[in-house]
């Protein structure tokens, strides 16, 4: 019966770990053990079947969709969010319920106000300081052809979800605010690789749906409702492409 | 070398991305191959992986291989897709050849699902030290530090691992 060490000689020679002291031990144990030999010639065939099989092709875009996505994302950076963004424009673009400038909004909450954020547009302010941020969780998926990312951090007392959607074509996302606890503060555009003319939103049903086509950034400020305590519970993420495929996961809690 | 390319990225410069993407991509995509046993999730991980990299070169330790600093990303990732619900298909609806025995095996081009199949029979924990070892190549202290796990674990969970993994194979008529 090997001990403890032996079987240690066999496996870490199988795979090149020994020193020159322990290589004469193995070999010592292989000239005196049937067993030791029989476990070494049984992990070298192992190891053999194992080095034969292929390596994989990994997609031949893939190299192209990581690229792609990578550049954005460098000018989306955490600590750059808010100095990447203009400085906060007056919110005409929200009279109908469409974003189509670059700004920066925080929410006002009036306090147990809910029919006030569901009708919201956001209230203006400007450079918010983004150095107390804290990555908590992030979510990735994809959807007819479309990939995302959620990145949801704290920022204070507020929690912010900064969002990536790459892809052609409409799509959908919603948040389920309500049941994680939160209210729509505002929603900030972001100007590198967005489309803001062709994004909507609104709050409805205790949901944040976000329509937007093409590539698209931008940032939800969700501070903790007034009438509810539980803003650490996960958010619920929906996500609606070309109408049919459909991803959903949560982020958070 | 090595450090001068990750600097070129941390500048965003898109060439240098590129050339990195291009040393570790294929090793990389091979490991969560064989982790999650599904191309897609395979690619999908890759993708998350690298874009991770590249926002968190900041925080790369020099003292640790780049590679196995990708890796550790990698792996966690990995084990991310796996809570998500992974597209791996269970083992008893894979197609699995009959097999005239070893030599019959290695010849085919099948060995590669083969290996795989045996591979996804493998809790994970054991999964993934034989990926790192065998696939990989990491020295056990690498894997250790990829894993987050004593070295001495390394050893031991390789060797049972590997146990596991040959009665599989023979199981398959590979081994």
């Amino acid at each position: 019966m090997l001990n403890e060490h032996e079987i240690y000689l066999i496996n870490a020679g199988i795979d090149g770990e020994l020193d020159a002291s322990e290589l004469g031990e193995l070999e010592a144990l292989l000239a005196a053990s049937e067993e030791a030999r029989t476990m070494h010639a049984e992990l070298l065939k192992l190891s053999n079947i194992l080095a034969a099989a292929p390596d994989q092709k990994p997609p031949e875009e893939l190299a192209r969709v990581i690229l792609d996505r990578a550049a954005p994302r460098q000018a989306f950076s955490l600590r750059s969010v808010f100095s990447a963004f203009q400085p906060a424009t007056a919110g005409v673009a929200f009279a109908a319920g469409l974003l189509a400038t670059v700004a920066v909004y925080e929410w006002s909450p009036g306090p147990g106000d809910r029919s006030v954020h569901e009708q919201m547009a956001g209230t203006l302010v400007a450079g918010r300081e983004a150095e107390n941020s804290k990555p908590v969780d992030s979510l990735d998926w994809q959807a007819g052809g479309h990939t995302g990312k959620v990145l949801l951090r704290r920022e204070g007392d507020l929690s912010v979800l900064d969002v990536e959607v790459l892809g052609e074509g409409s799509l959908e996302i919603s948040f389920a605010l309500d049941d994680a606890g939160l209210d729509f503060g505002g929603i900030m555009i972001g100007q590198t690789g967005s489309t803001t003319e062709n994004q909507h939103y609104e709050v409805s049903g205790g949901a944040l749906r976000v329509t937007s086509q093409g590539n698209q950034e931008f940032s939800l400020f969700l501070p903790a409702a007034v009438q509810h305590s539980d803003s650490g519970k996960a958010i619920r993420v929906e996500v609606l492409a070309g109408g049919e495929e459909r991803f959903t996961g949560n982020i958070g809690g | 070398m090595e450090i001068a390319l990750i600097e070129k990225c941390k500048s965003g410069d898109r060439e240098a991305l590129g050339e990195l993407l291009g040393q570790y991509q294929k090793p990389v995509y091979n490991a969560a191959y064989r982790i999650l046993g599904n191309p897609d999730d395979a690619a999908d991980v890759t993708q998350v992986v690298f874009l991770k990299v590249f926002e968190n070169l900041d925080r790369y330790d020099p003292k640790y291989r780049f590679f196995s600093w990708i890796y550790r990303i990698a792996v966690n990732e990995s084990i991310n897709q796996n809570k998500r619900g992974a597209r791996t298909q269970p083992l008893d609806e894979r197609e699995i050849p009959a097999w005239g025995g070893p030599d019959a095996a290695l010849e085919s081009s099948s060995l590669s699902e083969q290996i795989q199949g045996g591979l996804m029979a493998l809790s994970e924990n054991y999964r993934m030290v034989v990926v790192l070892r065998h696939f990989s190549d990491f020295s056990y202290r690498e894997i250790g530090h990829i894993l987050d796990i004593p070295e001495k674990t390394v050893k031991s969970r390789l060797y049972s691992a590997r146990q596991a993994m040959k009665e599989t194979l023979q199981a398959r008529g590979v081994y």
